[in-house]
């Protein structure tokens, strides 16, 4: 039976995609994707996955284009690169910056949304579609997003994708672990530090909370507690991004860690062990209360189950102890139970592509 | 059984390789000893089951078949098949095939045999004229790989196309299996027939799929909204959000 089209216009037939016989079978590829802050990640349905830094550059002039042999640079080559490149990080709180219209520039916006979407295409092209493949994906974002943020994340992906939908991050970890009723899921990315309680139905703005400070303001504090100690010690917030991914801890270790950092030019060990787990700490408290919060405005019979459900996930789940100090936060309130998710990098994305998978293919045809 | 051995003939001290027929190792021993042979190594080789019937396509020389036989397992090696398929992966190669060889050498020799058993009566030499005749076809054999192997290409062709066929059909079945428990989930099946199932039985365990669909329907339903109100405010005003800007190239 036919199906009426979703958006009729004047003078044209109101035909559904799904009615017009090509004579050919189309070819579907299905993709999830985590369009993150710090990294993005693309899993495909033919198995394909990668991760990339969310960075696009251009080359500044003519000479760094000679020089880099590209007229766009992605990811942590773009990084590497960055004197020679105008460099964009798109996203920020896990959107497209300035997509809420939050005072930046409408040519920094502009120049932003056209970085997202090289990016979004970069991804869809490391999973290398075939010529003649739809290409269908679902992408994960944060679960408050406004309305702005989201239209933009759609324009941009459906100049790359045949179809695209768009969903709550933590829901689709959710999913993609097959805890859709009474867990309770906290994604810990760059910008944003999703909280989101599942009973069963789709998320709705009550069901889940949004903090501002995740990997970001980590690297930020981190930042700040290093250049206070060793003053005379030469510092990025990127360097600082890199010794929290290869040594945040939340736990009580008595590891020391010492890193080389240069003073006048001449590398140096320091030792940022005390300053590493204060600025990784700023962390937990906030998280505590916010499941607290989601906790008890739960019904209260689920309560208890929910507090036993925690999923962590996110680059802020491999943050050493982490689970163990919110179970230790969720004593005073009952106790509770905080497991690590198995690929915390990719568990967005693999949800997303699960969706994706099980999303009948007639409400694909409708999005297209 | 059969035993690959390697050693040196007594009287020249050139080193041979070859098999020998024999009901144990030590009657090897003894039947290479006696033909001039000083055995180096010995390994027992069971002929392969393919190779157990190359009288047919050799003609009359089963001997000379067997001795072929001998010398290419004693010059061939086993390697990995899957090393083999990555390194020549979407090449054409060419397949040394023995069975090719073992009627091409028996055919040249014949014929050598022939012309020579023709011209050679008169022949001061006829020895001599004959194994250079036989030297000579089997060298010209030898010269053209296309006498000694077959081209692979063609064939793998078609059997990929098969699988291929395979796997579509495979495909299929599993998208009507599918089908049909879609339909016995939902009650398809059983419209009609006045009531040869009992009523009890029609009560079913709320079923998980029922939620998840109803949870996909929402999320479709979520972003069908969002999108139209996309077009809709795309219409209205042609200058929307979504309109970049060309990339900042230059700075």
């Amino acid at each position: 039976m036919a199906e009426t089209s979703p958006n009729p216009v004047a003078g044209k037939p109101i035909t559904a995609t799904s009615d017009q016989d090509t004579g050919m079978q189309e070819r579907v590829l299905l993709l999830g994707i985590d369009l993150g802050t710090s990294r993005s990640s693309i899993v495909s349905e033919s198995g394909v996955r990668k991760t990339i830094e969310s960075y696009v550059g251009w080359p500044k002039d003519p000479v760094s284009r000679k020089h880099l042999k590209a007229d766009i640079i992605y990811g942590k080559a773009a990084l590497d690169n960055r004197l020679a490149l105008n460099l964009y990080r798109p996203m920020q709180h896990g959107v497209i910056k300035g997509s809420d219209g939050d005072g930046s520039g409408h040519e920094e916006q502009k120049k932003n949304l056209e970085a997202a979407k090289m990016l979004v295409k970069h991804l869809v092209d490391l999973v290398n579609p075939g010529r003649d493949e739809l290409v269908y994906g679902v992408i994960g974002v944060p679960s408050q997003a406004t309305a702005k943020n989201k239209q933009a994340i759609i324009d941009i992906s459906r100049e790359v994708l045949d179809a695209v939908m768009i969903v709550s991050e933590p829901f689709t970890v959710a999913y993609g672990m097959e805890r859709m009723s009474d867990a309770l899921v906290i994604d810990i990315g760059a910008g944003t530090t999703d909280l989101c309680r599942m009973h069963g139905t789709v998320p709705v703005a009550e069901d889940e909370v949004t903090l501002n400070i995740a990997g970001d303001a980590i690297d930020q504090k981190l930042y700040d507690l290093i250049s206070q100690k060793y003053p005379k010690a030469s510092l990025t917030v990127n360097m600082c991004k890199q010794f929290k991914e290869l040594y945040g801890f939340v736990s009580d270790t008595k590891d020391r860690i010492d890193v080389m950092l240069p003073v006048d030019a001449k590398p140096t060990a320091h030792d940022i062990t005390n300053e590493l787990k204060a600025a990784c700490e700023i962390l937990v408290q906030p998280i505590i209360e916010s499941i607290h919060k989601l906790v008890a405005s739960f019904n209260p019979e689920f309560q208890e189950k929910l507090r036993h459900n925690i999923l962590l996930s996110g680059g802020g789940g491999l943050l050493r102890g982490l689970n163990k100090r919110i179970e230790d936060g969720l004593v005073d309130v009952g106790g509770g139970n905080v497991t690590v998710v198995e690929e915390p990098l990719y568990a967005g994305a693999n949800g997303a592509l699960q969706l994706a998978l099980d999303m009948p293919s007639e409400y694909w045809q409708q999005l297209r | 059984m059969r035993y690959l051995f390697r050693g040196i003939i007594r009287e020249n001290g050139r080193a041979v390789e070859g098999h020998v027929e024999a009901t144990s190792e030590d009657d090897a021993f003894n039947i290479l000893a006696n033909n001039g042979i000083v055995t180096e190594g010995m390994r027992p080789d069971p002929r392969p089951q393919a190779a157990d019937a190359p009288a047919e396509t050799s003609g009359a020389m089963p001997e000379l078949a067997e001795a072929i036989d001998s010398a290419l397992d004693s010059s061939a090696s086993q390697v990995r098949f899957d090393d083999l398929a990555d390194k020549f992966k979407g090449k054409n190669v060419w397949v040394i095939d023995r069975e090719k060889i073992r009627h091409r050498v028996a055919q040249v020799v014949d014929s050598a045999l022939q012309q020579v058993g023709e011209a050679g009566a008169a022949g001061p030499e006829p020895m001599k004229e004959i194994r250079d005749k036989v030297a000579e076809a089997i060298q010209g054999l030898f010269q053209d790989n296309r006498n000694i192997a077959s081209q692979q290409s063609g064939q793998q062709v078609a059997m990929e196309h098969q699988v291929q066929r395979m796997a579509h059909l495979v495909r299929q079945a599993e998208a009507t299996l599918a089908a049909i428990q879609a339909a016995v989930r939902t009650g398809g099946f059983g419209g009609g027939g006045g009531g040869g199932v009992p009523k009890r039985m029609m009560f079913h365990a709320p079923d998980h799929r029922n939620d998840q669909r109803e949870v996909l329907l929402e999320i479709f339903k979520a972003n069908m909204e969002m999108q139209r109100g996309i077009k809709m405010q795309g219409e209205e005003s042609p200058a929307g959000p979504g309109e970049a800007a060309p990339p900042p190239a230059a700075g």
